[in-house]
């Protein structure tokens, strides 16, 4: 998740540019929509500022997916369809930068998003490399082992931040049933075990046309754009239907508490953690005001208070955790000065939600978080990447892009009281985790992988 | 993530990018991108002597405010590293009517956002603010420039937490490795200055510092010194009209200071940074190199972006796809400093000596046999390709485009004959420029990891010069 934190506001916001902007001009943002008869949906939107295009296939599979043993594979699936394709194979990144295109991908709990930026003229072999990919891959065992080694050496740059070492055992407490309780990069055991087989049942069980978007944003016709994916796409056939994710986890019932010790030399810090309800949730506006009003921008509650007043604190952030489709987390976190006192900050926190929970915000934060909401659309409404990523998320995460306009009226449309009332209900002391990564001096003894490095 | 290549290292290292563009009408469908140019900009001196530049893009109702203030961290020397970017933050804590708190509600508040920080060559102020609230953005501006507080308590917070963020930045070797490595490569010229500064910078007689940054707060925001662009949704007449009443007084505009003597990179030599805990081994390495205002820019460029300037470079090919060694790999020039060659990678420690025998080899090839027709058709489609999103889709990407040409002395065909000149790059060209001006081996090195595993390799590199991690400062100066 944190790999590219799909930020919730982010997409609310940039569905309410496109819609704010279209009622202007016109009563919907000209976005085509198609959907293949396989079960994928297209959408293209024209947008001739620059003669490049972006391309987002936004896949419903993330480490929810996954069960104990496999965990990490969704990841390194992300990988791997840089390198398996039946045509293109291990020459996928070749051929894309010599025709001047670049590209990425993530992986979240939720979705893996492939993400293509190209010269607009080189649409048609963009669309043959995507079709490619998703027809079908070859898992070569040399290609799967050194990739392997890839994502291990991603997965130890994690090791090596205290904060992500925290936040991964934060999740492993806060939740005990659902695949959200690890990270999106598993368990480095299971990075090891995975099998040829593991792949295999995975792609297939997953990578069905009906689980994907694509949305094409850039200077291109869009007719004849959409008839130029209908015939590469198309084709591919449906898949079987997958076995939906059925655990739902269930109500904590007290508070739970994990501890970190850490030998790197670094500060404490102090991740307070509660249940939230999913993404499309009608009380996520509601707790989207909340986290700005405790923490965005150093004007925020927690800021004032902890980095400024107190200066008990480096950095105070968080809040809400991307886009989820399962009840998700709000999370607090704070980095401590040298030798700060963890049981402090953690009281300031909750002292913080309690008081909102009893007063709710003043109309200054009210305000202040609905324009800061807008603006931050219209930021990202600047690049035709930004177009592209909130369509695909409006459209994966909230039931279709056209719900762009209603969600922006949710937020508009906030109170003091929802604000209050979503305090009080879901940031509770019965439903708190409380994560803390204690600094202590590294003994002789630690460093048991020295003497293996030396022989 | 696939890819982002170590985006901490990215950050530390502070690269300049090298290339620019702002594009032709839409070209016919099939067509690819034929030239870039940059926007239309009206270019203006206020009576105060501040200079400004109007760049107008009403696609989005947002206006973007761009300062630079010449001098930056390139102004300070190793004992006052860091002050450059302790009074960017000091600025922006209380300016005119309001304090810390109160201005930071006016940026917020409105949605606005109001950033200042500093880099070698200035102290930047980035903000945006929604279109209606463009006056707003001006008066806030005057009142950081015009008015700052510069209370001393405030000071006194601000160098407290960059004092607290050097511990932060201490747990994150491949972040702290570009400190470390500017160190080593410039010594005592402000280059080698960590932009953070370090525990001796900003941990001595608070007052002195204050004095000092008091002084360098003053001078940076004379009128003179001031570069002001304005980028977005705006009218050009109303927007000179709220400039003119918020900087009044009259004045001339000044010549960015100059950088102290440009020094000469060390040239070989290996500084290595004792981790005894870290799971991986982190390692830059490189030497002299020339700047982007060189004839040989494009062909360096070019070649750059075949050893390790995209995905598929030679670098991350080898490393990362084929050997599985790293997550990344990847080489720049720096044309904050001079055009200092350097490459970056890190691996699982276990596979130190092997990573760094291949890194090794593969530059010894690049630079004796240089690259193929393909790998420079390749090269060049891909630099022209990805330039417009990457450098001029935004009015506030002109913008800053715009006052480092001007604060530069170079023209606008910096960027408008970017495409032609990767056009005139011959292969012979590009291999010239490989052999010739690449540097050689011995390069000099800086190690993060476990002593303990990497001295032995360090040792067959040069001559080692080892410290620990968590000693105060980055390195001999």
């Amino acid at each position: 998740m944190r790999r590219r934190a799909l930020s919730w506001t982010a997409g609310i916001c940039l569905a309410g540019a496109l819609a704010g902007a279209a009622r202007a001009a016109d009563p919907a943002p000209d976005v085509h929509e198609h959907d293949l008869p396989n079960g994928m949906k297209v959408l293209v939107l024209e947008d001739h500022s620059i003669p490049n295009a972006a391309l987002y296939v936004m896949w419903r599979v993330g480490s929810r997916n996954e069960r104990p043993g496999i965990t990490g594979i969704a990841h390194f699936f992300e990988h791997m369809m840089f390198l398996g394709g039946h045509r293109f194979g291990r020459t996928f990144d070749n051929v894309m930068e010599a025709a001047g295109g670049s590209n990425n991908a993530y992986t979240t709990r939720d979705v893996t998003c492939y993400q293509d930026w190209f010269p607009a003229s080189e649409l048609p072999l963009i669309l043959d490399m995507e079709a490619d990919r998703m027809s079908g891959m070859d898992f070569v065992p040399a290609t799967v082992q050194s990739e392997r080694e890839v994502v291990y050496s991603e997965r130890r740059l994690d090791m090596e931040e205290p904060e992500v070492v925290l936040d991964e055992q934060l999740w492993a407490a806060a939740y005990t049933a659902h695949p959200y309780q690890w990270d999106v990069l598993g368990w480095p055991s299971d990075i090891e075990a995975w099998r040829q087989e593991d792949l295999e049942a995975f792609f297939t069980a997953n990578y069905a046309p009906q689980n994907a978007v694509l949305v094409l944003v850039g200077a291109v016709d869009a007719d004849a754009a959409f008839a130029q994916i209908e015939k590469r796409m198309a084709g591919i056939p449906r898949g079987p239907e997958r076995r939906p994710v059925v655990t739902r986890e269930p109500e904590q019932l007290g508070e739970r508490r994990v501890v970190v010790e850490d030998t790197s030399g670094g500060v404490p810090i102090v991740m307070c953690a509660w249940h939230v309800p999913a993404s499309a949730h009608a009380d996520t506006p509601p707790l989207m005001v909340l986290e700005h009003m405790l923490l965005g921008g150093e004007s925020s509650r927690l800021h004032t208070e902890l980095v400024e007043g107190e200066q008990l604190c480096v950095d105070v952030s968080g809040g809400l955790q991307g886009l989820q489709f399962d009840p998700s987390l709000f999370v607090v976190t704070c980095t401590l000065r040298d030798g700060g006192d963890p049981a402090a900050a953690e009281a300031r926190v909750r002292a913080a939600v309690a008081r909102v929970a009893r007063e709710g915000p003043t109309e200054r934060e009210l305000r202040a978080a609905q324009n800061t909401l807008r603006a931050s659309i219209l930021r990202r409404m600047k690049t035709i990447d930004g177009k592209a990523e909130v369509l695909a998320e409006t459209e994966v995460f909230f039931g279709g892009w056209r719900r762009l306009a209603a969600r922006l009226d949710a937020l508009r449309s906030v109170t003091a009281d929802d604000v209050k009332r979503v305090a009080a209900a879901y940031l509770t002391e019965r439903g708190i985790t409380v994560g803390t990564l204690l600094p202590r001096a590294a003994e002789p003894g630690d460093d048991e992988d020295a003497a293996e490095d030396g022989r | 993530m696939k890819r982002a290549l170590v985006p901490g290292v990215v950050t530390a290292f502070v690269a300049l990018a090298s290339t620019a563009f702002a594009q032709e009408p839409a070209p016919a469908a099939g067509a690819p991108p034929a030239a870039v140019r940059l926007p239309a900009t009206e270019e203006l001196v206020l009576p105060c002597g501040m200079r400004v530049f109007l760049v107008p893009d009403h696609e989005t109702p947002l206006v973007a405010l761009r300062v630079r203030l010449p001098g930056g961290g390139n102004q300070d020397t190793p004992a006052l590293a860091g002050r450059a970017a302790l009074v960017a933050d000091w600025l922006r804590r209380g300016a005119g009517e309001r304090d810390t708190l109160a201005f930071r509600r006016a940026v917020e508040d409105a949605g606005g956002v109001f950033d200042t920080y500093a880099t070698a060559r200035w102290i930047g102020i980035d903000a945006e603010f929604l279109a209606e609230d463009a006056p707003l953005a001006v008066s806030l501006l005057a009142d950081v420039l015009l008015r700052p507080r510069l209370d001393a308590a405030e000071f006194a917070k601000s160098r407290d937490l960059a004092l607290e963020q050097i511990n932060v930045l201490r747990t994150e070797p491949n972040a702290a490795l570009g400190n470390y490595w500017n160190a080593w490569l410039f010594g005592a010229h402000p280059w080698g200055n960590p932009a953070g500064g370090d525990e001796a910078s900003l941990g001595g007689d608070p007052d002195a510092l204050r004095a000092a940054a008091t002084e360098f707060a003053r001078e940076t925001t004379r009128a003179g010194n001031v570069w002001l662009a304005v980028a977005g949704d705006f009218d050009s007449v109303a927007l000179r009209a709220l400039l003119t009443e918020a900087f009044p007084g009259t004045g001339e505009p000044l010549p960015p200071p100059p950088v102290p003597a440009v020094p000469q990179p060390r040239k070989g030599g290996v500084l290595l940074v004792d981790e005894p805990d870290s799971l991986q081994t982190y390692f830059t390495c490189g030497g002299p190199g020339f700047d982007r205002t060189d004839p040989d820019h494009a062909a360096r460029h070019l070649a750059n972006t075949i050893l390790g300037g995209r995905f598929t470079s030679r670098l991350n090919r080898a490393l990362r796809t084929e050997a599985g060694l790293t997550y990344g790999a990847f080489s720049r020039f720096d044309d904050v400093r001079g055009g200092a060659f350097w490459m970056h990678t890190f691996t699982q420690r276990a596979r130190t000596a092997e990573c760094v025998g291949m890194a090794r080899r593969i530059y010894r090839e690049f630079v004796e046999k240089g690259m193929t027709a393909d790998e420079l058709a390749s090269a060049r489609t891909y630099v022209k390709g990805q330039f417009a999103p990457d450098e001029l889709e935004t009015a506030a990407q002109s913008a800053d485009w715009v006052l480092d040409l001007a604060i530069s002395g170079l023209s606008r065909d910096f960027i408008d004959g970017w495409f032609a000149r990767l056009d005139a790059v011959t292969l012979d060209d590009v291999n010239r420029v490989i052999r010739e001006r690449f540097p050689r081996e011995p390069l000099a090195w800086a190690f993060i990891g476990p002593a303990a595993v990497v001295r032995p390799i360090a040792e067959g590199l040069g001559e080692v010069t080892q410290i620990e991690l968590s000693a105060p400062g980055f390195g001999p100066r």
